[in-house]
């Protein structure tokens, strides 16, 4: 039974492949994908200098659009989120096959703003009782593909896996818009596009996800999946992007990481990690990685039905000796219960 | 106060205690008034409470339904995409659907966009509990149905759920259990709701929704917001404040309704025409008592207020009788009015029982008033008598006969109010002043009574003279002199009688009209439809596919294929749009046209034109003609149509417009089919060909089909049915009448003990005295019979001629059903004659000493 599934892995693995990802046209929804996601994260600063992180996620599971968009506000210490769901119909929920056009309700992600604008600029836009987000997105960097040729391995099983694609760097300008005052801000974003089967490896607990963008123009993504016994799974991995040259894979024997403190919701009682140790040897990095506020947990009940926690961090790092910064987001899932993502068929 | 104590007692208590009996009548009537008042009024509030109930829990929040004739095209939504800055939408796939098994039903499906519902519905799951079975109801094929539902089914997550929507079996799977609140509440849970997709699919209704709900968010301006949305929306979508599609609903069964209600308050009048009989008898009575208590010193007010506590105790007593009565007539009444509710109007309609406290309030609060104000002039008469002459009894009668110059004269003037009033237009549709007309004639009726009681006590002797017997003399005698009392008791058996030989009437000549329609339109061999479960309206349309099928098997000459959808007018006027191949009428006829031309003609000028053919009810009601335009709002906005010609119809009150099917296909993207019209080759055998068109598709579709004759039978089966509620109520109505004549004569001939004494003492027989009483019944039998052929023709009239055409805008020919018409006059006459058995065995029964005595 082990070696018939492996066997198919192997022959999906060979399909998946060939067919070969290219942009506009794989920033636009796969329709045989059972769940894809579009996912911003980014940290802003307005004029006076006050900082903010944000979120903005679009989901679809089949015919299913929901949607997510949390503000942190550090500064102020307020964390607030919104959630939207919906079938994927005209004027209420959907998304383009052929390039980035995905919205639910009036919140969207475009690669253009009319016909005729070029594409390449995002523009993000999303509304909540909070405030009003409206960014336009520029890449510093080209896409990256994670894994073999942007199939990302979550575990040993058939469907074990997803389509994955980062824009590890983006400027960002925009506004942000609490009572009708309308503030500047800019900063910069972090894009992740997935899609696949969906379903999460037998044996998983949940993962802890982490977007790093460094000071030295390098960025790296971390992906650990928990198993229910303990420990990472061997298909937790991770891609480096250096500030020039071409990505490349980090493998978990590489890296260690512990987290330093937890953090206990006071909604959902989960105990989080809080402060992250991290070290990459392979690339000489030593990190701390911490959240500029602790409470930044979504219990999405009207949506996805996930509790998680997705944050914005801030990184103290030392990479070959020398002392540099940073900014993360971090996402942590499974710790609330048996509270698992990912929508099994 | 001591004072009124002893009034009370001597007037209404002691003879209550003394001859308990004569209150019997009275009571009985006024509890049957209430008992049928509360029943119909009850079943009648039930019928638009679910109505009501039903939209509300659809429409939920919701400020504005957009809606079109053949739904709404799924891209069109994109056009109210501005809305989600000021509020949200949702939009919604509605059907009908019939679960087979061994109790067949008809259920609503309810598909919405999930999650996004919420905004508008509220939708609470008991079960599944878990998140992650929960998240299967995101897969297609899953629907929710009622707690209430579930048991009555034996449901239970997980469990396949096989119906047949729009001809075609399908199989659904219960995804969970939804406790009875929120949007499960309408047709009191027997709703399966699902995701807009498993929706279309199940209906065969892909691309199009039916109906977007749009709720705003507080403060935003509700008519700047219809105005930018009818701005934005395609023409032929039409925006429609939320209740518009219960008060259609109830629209559709007003008249019906209406008819109920005038009929259940017939009864009640009935019963406070009891009232008035019996107090004014006892205060004929007791003269010679309110004589002595008036030389005593009581006052006229202590007078009044005995009898009018007497009326009120005779209230009182009925009404809680009728209370208790209304509670079992009225589950009947329901069962029945829902019954034709959903097999005539809407057949997938449930009417659940409305909480029957208002209705028993209400005909409570009636009774007890009626009873009262039945009081009045009895009682105010009772204050008229004089301390000294009224010792002797009669002379309130020397009164009455005073004023009948005056009562002639009102009654006149009645009869012309209500000449005046038939020939108003109907208000809003409804026969307001139809219905006044028929007040006024009751009226007048009233008023004349006793005019006509002394008149048919003077005919005999005219035309007779001296060679009218002894029995006869006396027998008019006795009738003529207590015209007053004769007369309510005429007034009474008139008004019911007179009612009941105007329904039959009516009814005979609209089954009779519906009949020979039915002949004459009905040409088709086989008529099928979407398996309904036994119902005999439609439910769920068919696929268009069925369509060439059909007409390519073997035995088939034509098919016509038949669309009606519910729309409105501009100003929101429901009417059936409705679509058929006029070809095949060009071919075979069958509308009958009003102006006599031929049906085929016309059909292939109006094929060749583009023009529509209109019902007579449509034509009524908006006022359109042969030659004249009626305007339908299309999917490409409204246009304008010649109409070709008017057809009879007796299948819908709303009115109808009927264009060629290729027409309406290039105006709506609708090919489903409502119905479908088979003519059999020649020498066909019909019924092998159903057998041929059933094995032919079994598996495939689920269909009803019906033959020519089974169709017609059915069409006089329910006609028949819808007016089994009405012949109850009729019959009600008579039995109290005749009880009243009962009544009368039974209180006069206790009245007239003293001068039964004098006749026995000059030399008349017992027998005689019996026969006399006996003849006496029969004459007000038949004086109430006469005026009641009187009144049932003015009632035939008013109800034929004004009340049915203004509310259901039928041409109905005139129909005299004779022989029940006799039936039923002879059926009251000898129940009058049986009436006068008991009072004529107390006037023989009379000692002439004891009498004399008195006397």
């Amino acid at each position: 039974m082990k070696t018939l599934s492996r066997l198919f892995a192997g022959a999906f693995f060979l399909a998946a492949a060939s067919s070969p990802v290219s942009f506009p046209r794989d920033h636009g929804t796969h329709a045989d994908a059972a769940v894809e996601w579009w996912y911003w994260t980014g940290h802003l600063a307005s004029e006076d200098g006050r900082a903010y992180g944000f979120q903005l996620t679009f989901f679809r599971v089949r015919e299913m659009h929901l949607a997510h968009f949390a503000w942190s506000d550090p500064s102020a210490g307020k964390f607030a989120y919104r959630e939207k769901t919906h079938l994927g119909l005209p004027g209420i929920a959907g998304a383009s096959a052929e390039r980035l056009d995905v919205f639910n309700e009036d919140w969207f992600a475009r690669d253009r703003e009319g016909e005729r604008e070029r594409e390449g600029v995002q523009r993000l836009h999303a509304r909540s009782p909070e405030g009003e987000l409206t960014l336009a997105l520029r890449a510093e960097k080209p896409p990256v593909l994670h894994g073999a040729s942007g199939i990302s391995r979550k575990g040993p099983g058939p469907d074990d896996y997803s389509h994955y694609v980062s824009i590890p760097r983006l400027s960002a300008t925009g506004t942000w818009i609490v009572g009708g005052k309308t503030r500047q801000v800019h900063g910069t974003a972090w894009f992740d596009h997935e899609w696949g089967p969906g379903a999460l490896p037998a044996g998983a607990a949940g993962w802890d996800w982490f977007a790093v963008q460094l000071s030295d123009g390098s960025e790296l993504m971390l992906y650990r999946m928990r198993l229910a016994g303990g420990g990472a799974s061997p298909f937790s991995s991770g891609t480096f992007i250096p500030a020039s040259g071409p990505p490349r894979t980090i493998s978990w024997e590489d890296v260690s990481l512990t987290a330093r403190s937890t953090w206990t919701s006071p909604h959902s009682r989960a105990a989080y990690p809080s402060t992250w140790s991290l070290a990459v040897r392979s690339l000489e990095l030593e990190a701390t990685i911490s959240p500029l506020m602790p409470d930044q947990e979504l219990s999405t009940q009207q949506s996805t039905g996930v509790t998680y926690w997705e944050g914005a961090c801030r990184v103290e790092a030392k990479r070959g000796g020398r002392a540099i910064g940073g900014r993360a987001y971090v996402e942590m899932t499974g710790y609330a219960g048996r509270d698992v993502p990912g929508f099994g068929p | 106060m001591k004072g009124f104590a002893l009034v009370f007692r001597a007037l209404v208590a002691g003879p209550a205690r003394r001859r308990p009996a004569r209150v019997v009548l009275p009571v009985l009537g006024v509890a049957i008034g209430v008992a049928a008042g509360a029943a119909i009024h009850h079943a009648n509030r039930s019928v638009t409470a679910s109505f009501r109930e039903a939209a509300s829990a659809v429409s939920g929040r919701t400020d504005f339904v957009v809606t079109g004739i053949a739904g709404v095209p799924i891209e069109d939504l994109a056009a109210l995409s501005f809305l989600w800055r000021i509020g949200s939408f949702a939009p919604a796939v509605t059907g009908t659907a019939v679960l087979g098994g061994a109790s067949p039903e008809v259920v609503q499906i309810l598909g919405v966009d999930w999650g996004g519902d919420a905004a508008v519905r509220d939708i609470r799951l008991v079960e599944p509990a878990g998140r992650a079975a929960r998240a299967k109801l995101l897969s297609g094929g899953s629907v929710l149905v009622s707690a209430p539902f579930a048991r009555r089914r034996g449901l239970s997550p997980g469990k396949s759920l096989p119906l047949v929507a729009g001809g075609v079996p399908r199989v659904a799977t219960v995804g969970g259990i939804l406790e009875l609140s929120g949007v499960a509440r309408a047709w009191g849970g027997d709703i399966l709701i699902t995701d807009l997709f498993t929706a279309q699919a199940l209906l065969g209704r892909p691309g199009r929704v039916d109906r977007v709900d749009i709720v705003l968010d507080p403060g935003v301006s509700r008519s700047d917001t219809a105005r930018e949305i009818l701005r934005r929306l395609p023409a032929g979508l039409t925006l429609e404040p939320p209740g518009r599609a219960a008060a259609t609903a109830d629209r559709m069964v007003r008249a019906f309704r209406f008819n109920l209600n005038a009929l259940g308050s017939l009864t009640l009048l009935v019963g406070v025409f009891l009232v008035a009989n019996a107090v004014s008898i006892a205060v004929l009575r007791r003269r010679p008592e309110i004589a002595t208590l008036r030389a005593l010193g009581a006052g006229r007010s202590g007078i009044f207020a005995a009898f009018l506590l007497e009326g009120l105790g005779i209230g009182l007593a009925g009404t809680a009788l009728g209370e208790v009565l209304g509670l079992f007539a009225s589950r009947a009444a329901l069962a029945a009015v829902g019954g034709t509710v959903s097999r005539i109007y809407l057949p997938a309609a449930r009417i659940a029982g409305a909480p029957l406290f208002d209705a028993m309030a209400l005909s409570a609060a009636m009774g007890i008033a009626a009873s009262v104000a039945a009081t009045l002039w009895p009682a105010w008469e009772a204050t008229r008598v004089e301390p000294s002459p009224a010792m002797r009894p009669g002379s309130i009668e020397a009164a009455a006969r005073r004023r009948t110059g005056r009562r002639v004269l009102l009654a006149c003037a009645a009869l012309a109010a209500a000449l005046a009033a038939s020939r108003a237009p109907a208000v809003d549709g409804f026969p307001l002043f139809g219905f006044s007309a028929v007040g006024l004639v009751v009226a007048a009726l009233a008023l004349a009574a006793p005019l006509l009681v002394r008149l048919a006590s003077s005919l005999p002797g005219r035309f007779l003279g001296g060679s009218l017997p002894a029995v006869g003399r006396l027998a008019t005698g006795f009738f003529g002199g207590t015209s007053g009392r004769n007369g309510i008791a005429v007034s009474a058996l008139a008004m019911a009688l007179g009612m009941t030989l105007a329904m039959i009437v009516t009814v005979a000549s609209i089954r009779e009209t519906v009949r020979v329609w039915v002949e004459s339109t009905l040409r088709s061999d086989l008529w099928i439809k979407a398996d309904a479960g036994g119902r005999s309206g439609i439910v769920g349309d068919l696929p268009a596919e069925i369509l060439p099928l059909i007409r390519g098997m073997e035995g088939v000459a034509a098919v016509d294929p038949f669309r009606a959808r519910e729309t409105a007018d501009a100003e929101g006027r429901p009417f059936t749009l409705a679509a058929g191949d006029f070809a095949v009428v060009a071919r075979a006829g069958g509308i009958p046209l009003l102006d006599g031309r031929d049906p085929r003609r016309v059909a292939r000028e109006a094929r060749e034109r583009g023009e529509v053919l209109i019902s007579e009810p449509f034509a009524r009601r908006f006022g359109a003609s042969a030659g004249s335009t009626v305007s339908v709002g299309t999917e490409a906005g409204r246009r304008d149509f010649k109409v070709a010609g008017v057809y009879r119809d007796y299948s819908n009150d709303r009115g109808t417009v009927v264009m060629d099917r290729s027409l309406y296909l290039s105006l709506f993207a609708d090919p489903r089919i409502s119905s479908l019209a088979v003519l059999a080759a020649p020498g066909q055998d019909t019924g092998a060909l159903r057998r041929r068109i059933l094995a032919a598709t079994r598996g495939r579709y689920a269909l009803s089909i019906s033959t020519n004759r089974e169709l017609r039978r059915e069409v006089l089966l329910i006609f028949d049915r819808t007016f089994a509620v009405t012949r109850a109520l009729e019959a009600i109505a008579i039995a109290v009448a005749v009880l009243g004549i009962a009544n009368a004569l039974a209180a006069s001939a206790v009245e007239r003990r003293r001068s039964f004494g004098l006749l026995r003492a000059i030399g008349a027989s017992g027998g005689q005295i019996r026969s006399a009483t006996l003849l006496e019944a029969l004459l007000t039998g038949a004086t109430g019979t006469l005026a009641a052929i009187a009144a049932g023709a003015a009632f035939s009239a008013l109800l034929l001629g004004v009340i049915n055409p203004q509310s259901f805008g039928w041409t109905v020919a005139l129909r005299v059903p004779t022989s029940s018409l006799c039936g039923a006059a002879a059926l009251v006459l000898a129940a009058s004659v049986l009436a006068g058995v008991l009072p004529g065995r107390i006037a023989s029964a009379v000692d002439p000493a004891a009498a004399l005595q008195e006397e």
